[in-house]
């Protein structure tokens, strides 16, 4: 389907349709998550892809992460988040693209 | 040097990393398999990175010791997969002008290294198998 500005009918400013297609594209944001060690053995696997919405923060991936696996909800309160490599609070904002790790207490050395 | 890696790690790996013209103090430290946790007797041990951060928070590990102690050279070698009793697990290397930033920065970059490096390990034995967490979460600030 092509989007042709010039047929887009009233009332609907080419500003509008601009905004209209990016919140399309941000419904459909790709992030990557890591599971590591325990966290990895609670889930079954190493990763997976999470689609998430404009303006979706670490808290709001750890709650839905949490209710598509319930068995993250006793470690939930020991684990750290990190985004891109790094550490990250809750109110971090994700972007599409963004790997974002579960770190369940660290025991290396 | 900051590096995860899956083969042996040697005792002297870092040495040469780290002496220097104007360093008369290097610092080693080795992290050994040990036999036994506790009262568990432990088999093997199986360690776990995030490579990429694990890397990247070392490193910032070695940016702290330069500031706080003004250590001229440090290196930090991980080892991840299956280790036996007595292998190698983590080596460290630090080097000063003098003995007393070394050693005092050596104590302080394990100590770290295990607060805030993204490392699992795993205990075998013949009670069966778990990962061992750390007393602390690893990031305070969320």
């Amino acid at each position: 389907m092509k989007w042709g500005l010039q047929r887009v009918p009233f009332p609907f400013s080419r500003r509008g349709l601009v905004s209209k297609v990016a919140a399309l594209v941000c419904l459909y944001m790709k992030i990557k998550v890591l599971f590591f060690a325990s966290c990895r053995d609670a889930v079954g696997h190493k990763s997976c892809d999470w689609e998430i919405a404009e303006g979706y923060r670490v808290a709001d991936l750890q709650r839905e992460l949490v209710a598509a696996y319930p068995q993250l909800a006793a470690v939930q309160q020991v684990l750290s988040i990190a985004v891109n490599a790094e550490y990250a609070g809750n109110h971090t904002v994700l972007k599409a693209g963004d790997e974002v790790a579960l770190i369940p207490p660290v025991s290396g050395g | 040097m900051f590096k995860i890696t899956e083969g042996p790690i040697e005792p002297g790996d870092l040495f040469a990393n780290v002496v220097r013209d104007e360093n008369g103090a290097v610092t080693t430290f080795a992290g050994v398999v040990r036999n036994h946790s506790g009262d568990e007797q432990t088999d093997y041990l199986v360690y776990e990175a995030y490579p990429a951060m694990a890397e990247k928070k070392m490193a910032e590990i070695g940016d702290e010791l330069k500031a706080q102690w003004g250590v001229v050279d440090v290196g930090m070698i991980h080892r991840v997969g299956k280790l036996e009793i007595g292998e190698i697990s983590v080596l460290i290397a630090v080097a000063s002008p003098h003995r007393a930033e070394s050693l005092a920065a050596c104590q302080y970059a394990i100590d770290r290294l295990k607060q805030i490096v993204p490392i699992w390990k795993k205990e075998v034995g013949v009670g069966g198998e778990s990962w061992v967490e750390g007393p602390q979460v690893a990031y305070e600030g969320r």
